[in-house]
């Protein structure tokens, strides 16, 4: 079998590359700590809260339950995603290698027919011509 | 019946599970990251399996086995490597951090690509099976590493987590739905390698013929 090109190699190919360059792209540098958006800003003090920071906070929080739904749907929908392109690719190259299969098996038989019909007529020829001999 | 199973899965962690009180909504992505990563090792593992079996017998079932193995296990590493950042984003605040997990996930993941590209486009001749093979072999043994790295050398990604009962459910549920649909997609990938090399050996045949 002859090697593939490289490009046009399948939709697997640019998935598998994908999430390593945003990961490459995105990624903190070694050490860097952000402050966690799951942790609560009990540091503050809840008796030093003014009305104006219970607001900021308030706001704060939807944001993040907002992003926290995002990232929930991108994910789910990553792996959808994922597992369709992968059967969609495996079911098409399935279906082009049976009928690959199946035009190489008739050209075979085509061959393998033509042969035995050749053979069968020049056993035919000598065996008159033996009986001519004779 | 796996497309039945995977929306089960999906109402399960939807649905059925309690929301989480720190994590919230995100984290739902557990219950597939976790089994995508599981497979991902198996699906290495049983490429290494096959790839051992291929260089001691040189069957080549073994090898499209072995092939097969390594593209599922792949599928689902994308899995885990794309759902991993988006998790760690919304719990951690960053898209990723070089920690010992992770990045020896990254590596793991990235050997298994490199064999991958060298089957798939190094053509199929027996000099590069049995060099992919051996990468195979060689490359498994780093599971061992993203395993203990946790506890090894202290890293950030949770580890031995308790689950209340009703998330095991979830857990092992969508555990269990992602082995049938990982069986299915090794077993359709594996007999779509026999059938090309059944093609390529009477195509062979014909140019021998002269057709």
């Amino acid at each position: 079998m002859s090697p593939r090109p490289l490009i046009g190699g399948g939709p697997l190919w640019a998935l598998a590359l994908a999430p390593l360059l945003a990961l490459t792209l995105l990624s903190a540098p070694a050490g860097a700590q952000e402050a966690t958006p799951a942790a609560p800003a009990a540091a503050q003090g809840a008796a030093a809260q003014t009305p104006a920071t219970a607001a900021a906070e308030a706001a704060r929080e939807a944001r993040l339950e907002e992003l926290r739904y995002q990232h929930m749907w991108v994910a789910f929908g990553a792996v959808w995603l994922v597992l369709f392109v992968f059967v969609r690719q495996t079911y098409a190259r399935s279906a082009a290698v049976s009928a690959r299969l199946d035009e190489l098996k008739g050209r075979l038989a085509l061959l393998e027919g033509r042969e035995g019909r050749e053979g069968r007529e020049g056993a035919g020829a000598n065996g008159g011509a033996r009986r001519e001999e004779g | 019946m796996a497309a039945a199973g995977l929306f089960w899965a999906h109402w399960l962690a939807f649905v059925y599970v309690p929301m989480e009180g720190t994590m919230r909504a995100a984290q739902r992505i557990f219950y597939f990251h976790l089994p995508s990563a599981w497979l991902c090792y198996v699906g290495f593992l049983l490429c290494a399996g096959a790839s051992l079996l291929y260089l001691l017998k040189q069957q080549s079932r073994h090898d499209a086995l072995a092939l097969a193995a390594a593209e599922v296990g792949l599928a689902f590493g994308v899995i885990v490597l794309t759902t991993g950042p988006l998790w760690a984003r919304a719990a951690w605040g960053v898209w990723w951090r070089w920690e010992p997990r992770l990045t020896t996930m990254a590596v793991l993941f990235l050997i298994f690509a490199c064999y991958w590209l060298i089957r798939s486009f190094g053509g199929d001749s027996a000099p590069v099976r049995k060099f992919g093979a051996a990468l195979a072999v060689l490359g498994a043994p780093n599971i061992f590493f993203v395993h203990v790295a946790v506890t090894r050398w202290r890293g950030d990604h949770p580890n031995n987590i308790q689950l209340e009962p009703s998330m095991r459910v979830a857990l092992y549920s969508t555990l269990l739905v992602f082995m049938v649909v990982f069986g299915l997609l090794v077993r359709l990938r594996y007999r779509v390698h026999l059938e090309e090399r059944a093609a390529a050996a009477l195509s062979r045949r014909l140019s021998r013929l002269g057709a």
